[in-house]
C-alpha cells in the first residue's frame, strides 16, 4: 500500500501531470508546414475552377481527389499520435469555419468576365489557400489546447 | 480533469512514481504515442524509459505495438489500455481528492 502524499506532494504531482499531458500534446502537434502543404491544393482546385473551363475544370477534379487522399493519410496519421476531439463545440467551430466557406461560396458565385482572368482565379486561389490555413491551424490549436487541458470525455477522443 | 465516467479515487501503487504517473499523463490524450514522441516530451532517457514502460506493461496498463516501416527499424507505439486509463483516472481522484480541487468542482 502506498503511503498517501501530504496535500502538497499531491498537488506538484497534478502539476507533473499538467506539463507532462501538455508537453505530450506539444510534440505530437501537426507542424505549420503540414497545414500550408493541405491549404495549398484547396487553393489550387478553387483557382482552377473558377477558370470556369472544362481543362482547368478536370484538373480542379483531379487536384480535389489526390488531395482528399493526402488529406486522409495526413489526418490519419496525427490522429493516431496524438488524439482528435470530435465534439467540435457548435460556435467555436462555426467561427472558424464560416469564413472559409463563405470565401468558397463568394468565389464560386461572382460571374468573373474573361478579362479579369486569369487574375481572378489566381487572386481567388490565394484568398482561399489563406483562409484553409488559418482554418487548419485554428483547428489544431483548438484541438492543442483541449487535449493538453484533459477538457474532453471518453467518447469525445478517437 | 477529463470527464471519463465515474471512476473510483484509488492510489495505485505502480502509478504513484512519478516517471510511470508522467508516462500515464502524457499517454492519456493520446490514442497511441510513439517511443520517441514519448521520450522527447518526458526528457527521459530511453533506459530509463523502457524500464518504466516493461512495468506498465506487464500490469497491463500499457499496450506496446512494434511496426515495421517502410525505411529503417521499427517503431514502437504505446497506448494506455481500458484496465490503465481506470487505473490512472482513479489514481489522479484520489490526488484530487487530497488537493480538495473534486471537492471544489462537486461545489
Amino acid at each position: 500500500m502506498v503511503n498517501q502524499p501530504s496535500p502538497s506532494e499531491a498537488q506538484a504531482h497534478m502539476d507533473d501531470i499538467e506539463r507532462a499531458r501538455s508537453a505530450a500534446v506539444t510534440v505530437a502537434q501537426r507542424p505549420a508546414a503540414v497545414d500550408l502543404c493541405l491549404a495549398c491544393p484547396v487553393g489550387l482546385t478553387v483557382g482552377l475552377a473558377v477558370l470556369r473551363t472544362a481543362p482547368a475544370l478536370i484538373a480542379a477534379i483531379v487536384v480535389l481527389i489526390v488531395w482528399s487522399a493526402g488529406y486522409w493519410v495526413a489526418q490519419r496519421h496525427w490522429t493516431r499520435r496524438r488524439g482528435r476531439i470530435l465534439d467540435e463545440r457548435t460556435l467555436g467551430h462555426a467561427i472558424r469555419y464560416v469564413p472559409f466557406y463563405m470565401a468558397l461560396f463568394l468565389i464560386g458565385q461572382i460571374p468573373a468576365p474573361r478579362d479579369w482572368q486569369p487574375w481572378f482565379s489566381i487572386v481567388g486561389g490565394l484568398a482561399v489557400t489563406v483562409l484553409a490555413f488559418a482554418y487548419l491551424r485554428l483547428d489544431e490549436r483548438y484541438q492543442a489546447k483541449r487535449l493538453a487541458a484533459g477538457d474532453f470525455g471518453r467518447h469525445d477522443l478517437v | 480533469m477529463s470527464d471519463w465516467g465515474p471512476v473510483e479515487a484509488r492510489f495505485d501503487d505502480l502509478i504513484h512514481s512519478p516517471n510511470r504517473l508522467r508516462i500515464c499523463a502524457a499517454l492519456e490524450p493520446a490514442t497511441q504515442l510513439e517511443f520517441t514522441a514519448l521520450e522527447e516530451s518526458l526528457g527521459i532517457s530511453t533506459s530509463l524509459l523502457s524500464k518504466q514502460l516493461k512495468l506498465l506493461s506487464d500490469a497491463r496498463y500499457l499496450a506496446l505495438e512494434k511496426r515495421p516501416q517502410p525505411f529503417g527499424r521499427p517503431r514502437t507505439w504505446i497506448r494506455l489500455t481500458p484496465r490503465g486509463r481506470q487505473a490512472y483516472l482513479g489514481h489522479v481522484r484520489a490526488l484530487r481528492n487530497l488537493t480538495g480541487d473534486n471537492d471544489k468542482k462537486e461545489n
